[in-house]
């Protein structure tokens, strides 16, 4: 009889989690973002008044507008939904504003509300399937075929010749979680532990998975210069 | 004396670096300026022995400065702060 009950209660709660799983990730991702940026001050997090909020927006979001909109066109490939996704974002960054402590690392706290905002809300509606089973992209790269760097060699030269488009396809023929550890490694110039927060990934896995997104690029940028006869 | 120098030019003059993985790791993190300073000590003093690893510096440098310098970057719309500033009146009211 007890044994029922206890089933029972944890059925009904089991229950009550699946109705309420849009509720608790909501929850989730506002407790995240307090975390983010409370831990960088250890500070309380803050109510903001109207004028402040404002501020905020001003001085420590909008400067942000341009890399944020590179980004969001990176990880979809069209001009509008790089619109919509800039503008959720920052609806998100109002929403959840007192969850970000003022003065602290404001840029990355944007670009992990982009890149959630791009896999929870984008990626489902999105016109392109999901392509990435992360799973199985990391297992595969996991490989020693990736891991071992390139025998046939790239040249220095040959890179050197090659104009921005080449630099760019080869980029964005990459699979999105590989192009996102460039993208915010090498374009926008993000620290290890920035990345780590933004993409909620321990320092290990960045590092290693912007050590094999290197591989790949390399081996593109190896056939554009095979292609084009460089050598 | 002499065996230093073949030494030397045998290190420098090799076609594979046995530890080319850690290498390639280490100068990555030379490069993103995320190296402690053993690291940076480690990678100064064999690239200084070490031919291969010594165009993998090159080779992973050019390629960094090529991704920041060339990449094109999309217009952004103009337009897009006013629309944004809109949309979240439009939520306030």
């Amino acid at each position: 009889m007890r044994i029922n009950q206890i089933t029972g209660i944890r059925e009904k709660i089991f229950r009550e989690k699946i109705s309420n799983i849009r509720h608790a990730s909501f929850l989730y991702f506002s407790l995240s973002l307090k975390l983010m940026s409370a831990e960088e001050e250890n500070e309380q997090v803050q109510q903001y008044s109207d004028n402040e909020k404002d501020t905020v927006f001003e001085k420590e979001f909008f400067p942000h507008v341009n890399a944020m909109y590179n980004f969001a066109y990176r990880l979809t490939f069209d001009e509008d939904d790089a619109k919509d996704l800039v503008q959720d974002t920052f609806m998100k960054a109002y929403r959840f504003i007192n969850s970000f402590q003022q003065g602290t690392n404001a840029k990355a706290w944007l670009f992990r509300i982009l890149k959630n905002s791009f896999i929870n809300d984008f990626r489902k509606k999105s016109k392109q399937p999901t392509k990435v089973d992360y799973q199985e992209v990391e297992s595969y790269y996991n490989s020693e075929k990736v891991d071992s760097p390139i025998t046939s060699d790239l040249r220095v030269e040959s890179v050197q010749h090659m104009i921005g488009d080449e630099i760019s396809n080869a980029l964005n023929s990459l699979e999105v979680d590989f192009r996102t550890v460039i993208i915010l490694c090498d374009l926008e110039g993000f620290k290890y532990d920035e990345m780590a927060k933004i993409l909620d990934i321990p320092i290990g896995t960045v590092r290693s998975r912007l050590h094999r997104a290197r591989n790949l690029l390399k081996e593109k940028l190896r056939d554009y210069a095979n292609k084009m006869g460089y050598k | 004396m002499g065996s230093l120098l073949s030494k030397w030019f045998g290190n420098f003059g090799k076609k594979q670096c046995a530890e080319r993985n850690k290498c390639l790791d280490i100068l990555n993190i030379v490069l993103d300026g995320e190296a402690t300073e053993e690291q940076k000590e480690y990678l100064e003093s064999h690239i200084d022995l070490c031919l291969p690893c010594l165009n993998d510096y090159k080779l992973e440098k050019t390629i960094k400065e090529l991704l920041q310098s060339k990449c094109e970057n999309p217009q952004v719309p103009t337009g897009l702060i006013e629309a944004i500033k809109s949309k979240i009146s439009e939520k306030t009211v």
